[in-house]
């Protein structure tokens, strides 16, 4: 038996377009152009670490690069993906060797357009985590409290819950500002 | 913000938070996916360069794919003999002919190949090397390994660097510093060893791409004539580290598992969505979603405890022995999760009757 073969030509190809994943690149392009920054929202909004939400986006793409699930329609894969993404970060903060870091540093490089963009930006953060990511599903990605309720598995009633607080409390840090 | 401070803005709360994208860094990994299949054909010149001399070498493995080539003499050489990390399974003398680079005609020969589903060694003589300057020597790597540990050694110095996840980018390689004087006096050679440890090649497929370049190719010049000159130097090779393909057999089953929670309190349902079995490993795909009880509770499975059985024909059993997939607190549910198990010893799939994952028996 012949265990190797010397190939001269690039017959891997072949190999590769059957084996390695089922999406074409367009596909797989598409979907990542589209929700690349969406999945880093999330991440960001969960992680309150740039880095650690560029390694979770990076993630996420490539769980959507490798997987055989069959999507219905773009919706489905977002919703997959921010899926995923909050899976990825409840991992990244179960490790036990995770930094906090100061996110000052990185907001100043982020390019508002008023002073009350950059104000509104610094106090959304001080929220409590599950605060922001309802606000920024609800508000930015204009999803239904029923579906972040799917998205975060928890109750809708809690979803309206974590909204009405968070409205509260983002209205009362502005005031003191 | 809040519009007579009760409504909430929610336009300026969109423009704020439009700002925040991800990083270059993530455009240019994403890049990288999509084009995995494509690199050899689509980048730089330099690897445009590359690929025209490369050789690609596909290796299967499969059964007994296990000769009297003694690796630990070949690898022992470079990272120091009784090196116990080095006993693989699969262990390849190449019947490889010498790769020529048609421009230095500098001799390339793959002096031998170990590895298995979680690591793979490769050692590389090139000889006939007689206008080496005293410049750093890079080992390119376009694999799409992100994690574990590379080692890289040069055995004329007998010295070993490991590095822990490696970065393995344009601007980063993995070199070392490399003198004439290392050259050996009989044949004017370099041999070079660099294995990869705990890659994944549940993933990834084990495609595997080394390129060997001196620095000024990768560090960029300051003029073309030593542009010119570097790619003069470039050598590549490809290894596509597979199994055999024909052999493999997929299953889209579809299938629903019980496996038991870890307390034995709640048995949670998985979907087992496919599986792969190979002629050393059995990959597949579960999903798993958390249960809500008759109370209206949630609950996540934390761990699951799983055993993948191979049965063969003659009614010999394997056992890859139990593993254990663990969520952390906050459970394991969500998108398909890809996992493996391995055997020490590879099966003709011919010969297999069944495999069992979990509750799940598949008969060929």
């Amino acid at each position: 038996m012949k265990y190797f073969d010397i190939v001269n030509d690039i017959t891997s190809e072949k190999l590769f377009k059957e084996n390695l994943q089922m999406y074409t690149d367009e596909q797989f392009t598409r979907y990542a152009q589209m929700y690349m920054d969406t999945v880093f929202r999330v991440a960001f909004n969960y992680l309150k670490s740039h880095t650690e939400a560029d390694d979770v986006t990076q993630n996420v793409l490539l769980k959507l690069y490798q997987t055989k699930k069959v999507f219905e329609n773009d919706e489905h894969v977002k919703h997959w993906l921010i899926r995923v993404a909050i899976n990825e970060c409840k991992r990244v903060l179960l490790s036990p060797w995770r930094k906090v870091e100061p996110i000052d540093d990185y907001a100043a490089t982020l390019e508002f357009k008023t002073p009350e963009q950059s104000e509104l930006f610094s106090k959304v953060m001080e929220l409590p985590e599950k605060y922001r990511v309802a606000i920024l599903l609800y508000y930015y990605e204009d999803y239904s409290t029923e579906e972040i309720s799917r998205l975060l598995k928890i109750p809708q009633a809690t979803v309206g819950t974590h909204l009405k607080r968070a409205r509260e409390k983002l209205r009362i840090k502005l005031l003191e500002a | 913000m809040f519009e007579n401070m009760n409504e909430f803005d929610k336009n300026l709360y969109k423009d704020t938070f439009s700002v925040l994208k991800a990083s270059d860094k993530t455009l240019l990994e994403v890049m990288k996916m999509e084009n995995k299949k494509k690199r050899i054909w689509q980048f730089t010149p330099v690897r445009v360069l590359a690929a025209s001399v490369a050789a690609v070498m596909v290796l299967t493995i499969g059964v007994g794919a296990l000769n009297d080539w003694n690796f630990s003499n070949v690898f022992g050489g470079v990272f120091g003999s009784g090196n116990s990390d080095f006993e693989l399974p699969h262990t390849i003398k190449p019947e490889v002919t010498n790769k020529v680079n048609p421009l230095k005609k500098v001799d390339l020969e793959v002096l031998g190949i170990a590895g298995d589903d979680r690591a793979l060694y490769m050692v590389v003589e090139f000889k006939g090397i007689t206008d080496i300057n005293d410049y750093e020597l890079g080992l390119f790597d376009f694999t799409a390994f992100t994690a574990g540990q590379s080692r890289f050694g040069l055995a004329p110095l007998g010295t070993e660097e490991s590095k822990q996840n490696a970065q393995r980018e344009d601007a980063e390689f993995i070199s070392y510093s490399v003198s004439k004087n290392i050259l050996s006096e009989s044949n004017n050679s370099i041999i070079i060893a660099y294995g990869y440890e705990f890659m994944n090649l549940v993933l990834e497929k084990g495609y595997m791409h080394f390129m060997l370049v001196d620095e000024r190719t990768m560090t960029g010049n300051d003029n073309n004539q030593n542009y010119e000159e570097s790619l003069a130097k470039v050598m590549t090779f490809d290894v596509l580290l597979n199994y055999d393909f024909s052999a493999v057999r997929s299953f889209e089953i579809n299938q629903i598992t019980n496996l038991a929670h870890r307390d034995g309190e709640i048995t949670f349902p998985v979907m087992l969505n496919s599986v792969e079995i190979t002629p050393i490993a059995v990959r597949f795909t579960i999903n798993c979603e958390e249960l809500w009880d008759e109370y209206g509770f949630n609950h996540q499975a934390y761990d699951f405890d799983y055993s993948v059985w191979i049965k063969l024909k003659n009614d010999e059993t394997m056992f890859s022995g139990s593993d254990s997939i663990g969520g952390g607190g906050y459970g394991l549910f969500g998108g398909d999760m890809n996992y493996a198990v391995h055997f020490d010893t590879p099966y003709d799939l011919n010969d297999v009757y069944s495999v069992t994952i979990g509750d799940v028996e598949i008969v060929l």
